[in-house]
């Protein structure tokens, strides 16, 4: 798995592209930048990239018609879409062209980060025979049932949800809003942070009394399922 | 007529459809007047022959009766008598053609072997006039060329062509100046729009056109476009709201957040350095939160996410925010219940339905004592359907629950409670969206919010404000 991503960033807005420019080279990754729709084209389609951050209003060329270009062309690069347009119909139609996931603005650095860590290395604890199995802990999508260190764990159908996207997502830190995206469907910021009781229900009953946690938080920016602190 | 007055009709519709229209008629009124004029000259040419072959009988009988002295007495009498008024002529012929006696001298020679040529009507020009003649057998040795001038068809012609040529020109300066009446009544109607429209563009919002109070047409579109000026406004004000609220709303925050960063800039400590940048980053990241949601509300409010709206289970939606807040209703000792469901389906948008229900039970949750209940109903009917969401906390006192609305109004109470304020504003906004409201009532003791939904969105917004977002109990 790699660790360090080559990255393009097509952005107009000056600051913003230095911003994230300077925090995804301090996370180890390269990265290239295009301050308009045209050379940043060009310069997806010239070279070979882990993830592709595009911002939807470019001057010479949108977002969205980048998108849709490189998906014609047959080039598979995960493509995060940034937006100051959060409709849902905006997000609808940056995924229908062929993105893969949708930011809008105003972000906070680190949700960028782990949405580029998650798009570039995608989701991968493959399912063998329906089971994901990480250290002791052995998940049977099929019957529904989670086994961890030889014992039973009786899940309700929202935590086995919650469960299963930190699994499929392992190694990677996840923000609560892709968590709320990905186990329940929502783009809102709910007023308390339901997330983290969710969470805390689930490491309970998966975490407590093993020999070692598996769900960890990150501050500031979410949580990770993996083995090892 | 200046040149821009000019310029103006040069390019109005209404004077091109006058035109059009007094084209068409001038059209229509020749084409009648040369039908009229064709089938009199018809009319009256019947006339003149059954007249004339009423002559040509007379004067066969005469023959008949007296022989040919009879006859030729009969021709040379009426020549004698010279009577102007007489239009016909006579002239009684050989077999070859040679006259015996005729009453007008003044006739062509070849009359007779034209006639005979003709078989039938011969037309020919006589004293300016147009002539017809014809031949009838006298025994078997003469014949009677018998004939008319058809002035009368002439006169008749020129006293038709007269009518229709003042006919035409009356007509037509009609049509001009109906036409040009037309469109000054409709430039009359439609420039205080103009001016309304220049006037509003300038800046001035509140100017509104008049009504004439007659209910046509033009009072309609003018009723139409002050109501539409009236959403504008409102709107307009709604972001000048916005704006003002967040502004005020926010200054302190980033004061704050200054403060911090200064405190920050000048703090030895390492360790404290960083708990400082946590809790920096904490306020902006409330900070931006509030501009979400203060924008997300402005967006609902401009009502332009009915394209997106679609048939939701409401059902489905209530089940899944209880299984969202479960584990924080479990957390904080209270019991999150549903007291009635049924299955009930509205048009609207998921997302916002969602956060709105998500939102009234987050504040129940909030308030609710421990080990109280906090409880989702859903009743529905054939018009409304109705989200209910009850806690025995200290509910929201009467002269609150107006204000309580409104964006960035805290009660007294919550002062220092982080979430701004906005929360039940949204849930307003996502109510009046699907054409709902929101209701506040007294649980006894407790509150009880009540989200109501029209079953059925019209895709226009209906045309009286509905003021206020709170409807009467």
């Amino acid at each position: 798995m790699k660790k360090h991503l080559r990255v393009l960033v097509i952005e107009d807005d000056r600051r913003i592209a230095d911003l994230v420019k300077k925090r995804l080279e301090h996370a180890g990754h390269v990265t290239d930048h295009a301050g308009d729709g045209r050379t940043g084209l060009a310069a997806a389609m010239g070279r070979q990239y882990d993830v592709l951050v595009i911002d939807r209003l470019l001057p010479h060329m949108e977002g969205l018609e980048i998108t849709s270009r490189l998906r014609d062309a047959g080039k598979t690069t995960p493509i995060l879409l940034l937006s100051a347009l959060g409709e849902v119909d905006d997000r609808v139609k940056g995924l229908r062209a062929g993105g893969d996931d949708y930011l809008v603005k105003p972000f906070a650095s680190e949700e960028l980060l782990a949405r580029i860590d998650a798009l570039a290395r995608r989701p991968h604890l493959g399912e063998h025979e329906g089971r994901m199995i990480v250290a002791g802990l052995t998940v049977d999508l099929i019957s529904r049932s989670v086994f961890r260190e030889g014992k039973a764990i009786r899940l309700k159908p929202r935590e086995f949800r919650l469960l299963e996207y930190l699994l499929r997502h392992e190694g990677m830190v996840v923000t609560r809003e892709m968590i709320l995206e990905g186990v329940w469907g929502l783009h809102f910021d709910p007023q308390t942070n339901i997330v983290d009781v969710h969470i805390s229900g689930l490491r309970r009953k998966v975490d407590e009394g093993f020999s070692e946690p598996l769900i960890h938080t990150v501050r500031g920016i979410g949580y990770v399922l993996r083995k090892g602190e | 007529m200046s040149f821009a007055k000019a310029n103006k009709l040069r390019r109005s519709t209404t004077v091109r459809l006058a035109l059009a229209l007094m084209t068409l008629m001038s059209v229509a009124f020749l084409l009648l007047g040369a039908f009229l004029y064709w089938g009199m000259i018809q009319l009256m040419e019947r006339d003149i022959w059954l007249r004339l072959d009423g002559e040509l009988v007379a004067a066969q009988s005469l023959y008949a009766g007296g022989g040919m002295p009879r006859l030729v007495t009969h021709v040379n009498e009426r020549r004698s008598r010279d009577d102007p008024y007489d239009e016909f002529f006579f002239t009684i012929a050989d077999k070859d053609c040679q006259p015996i006696a005729t009453t007008d001298i003044g006739l062509p020679g070849d009359l007779c072997e034209q006639v005979l040529r003709a078989d039938g009507w011969y037309h020919f020009r006589y004293a300016r006039d147009d002539a017809y003649a014809r031949s009838r057998p006298l025994g078997t040795d003469h014949m009677l060329i018998a004939g008319v001038l058809a002035i009368e068809v002439e006169s008749a012609r020129y006293l038709m062509r007269e009518i229709l040529t003042w006919g035409l020109f009356l007509g037509i300066g009609l049509v001009l100046i109906a036409s040009m009446l037309m469109a000054t009544s409709i430039e009359r109607r439609l420039e205080p729009m103009n001016r309304m429209s220049r006037q509003i563009r300038l800046g001035n919002l509140s100017s509104r056109i008049p009504l004439r109070n007659s209910g046509d047409e033009f009072d309609r579109l003018a009723q139409n476009l002050n109501e539409m000026l009236d959403e504008i406004q409102r709107l307009m004000d709604g972001i000048r709201h916005v704006a003002d609220t967040i502004a005020h709303d926010l200054r302190t925050p980033l004061t704050v957040l200054r403060g911090q960063l200064e405190d920050l800039r000048d703090e030895p400590d390492r360790h404290t350095m960083a708990e400082r940048t946590a809790h920096a980053l904490a306020d902006v990241d409330r900070l931006l939160a509030i501009f979400a949601a203060s924008l997300r509300i402005a967006q609902i409010e401009a009502g332009n996410r009915r394209v997106g709206f679609a048939s939701i289970e409401l059902g489905d939606v209530v089940a899944e925010v209880v299984d969202l807040y479960e584990p924080l209703a479990d957390e904080k000792s209270l019991s999150l219940c549903v007291s009635s469901m049924q299955r009930c389906s509205i048009d609207g948008d998921r997302g916002l339905v969602f956060q709105a229900v998500s939102n009234l039970v987050d504040n129940a949750m909030r308030f609710a004592p421990p080990r109280s209940a906090v409880e989702l109903a859903l009743d529905c009917d054939e018009q409304v359907a109705r989200i209910s969401v009850s806690d025995r906390g200290p509910g929201i006192p009467e002269h609150e629950r107006g204000k309580v609305l409104e964006k960035f109004y805290r009660l007294d109470r919550e002062s220092g409670d982080p979430g701004a304020g906005l929360g039940l504003s949204l849930v307003a906004a996502v109510a009046k969206l699907h054409d709902g409201g929101i209701l506040l009532e007294d649980h006894r003791p407790g509150l009880r919010a009540i989200l109501v939904f029209q079953r059925r969105v019209v895709r226009e917004k209906p045309a009286k404000d509905t003021e206020g977002d709170t409807l009467p109990s």
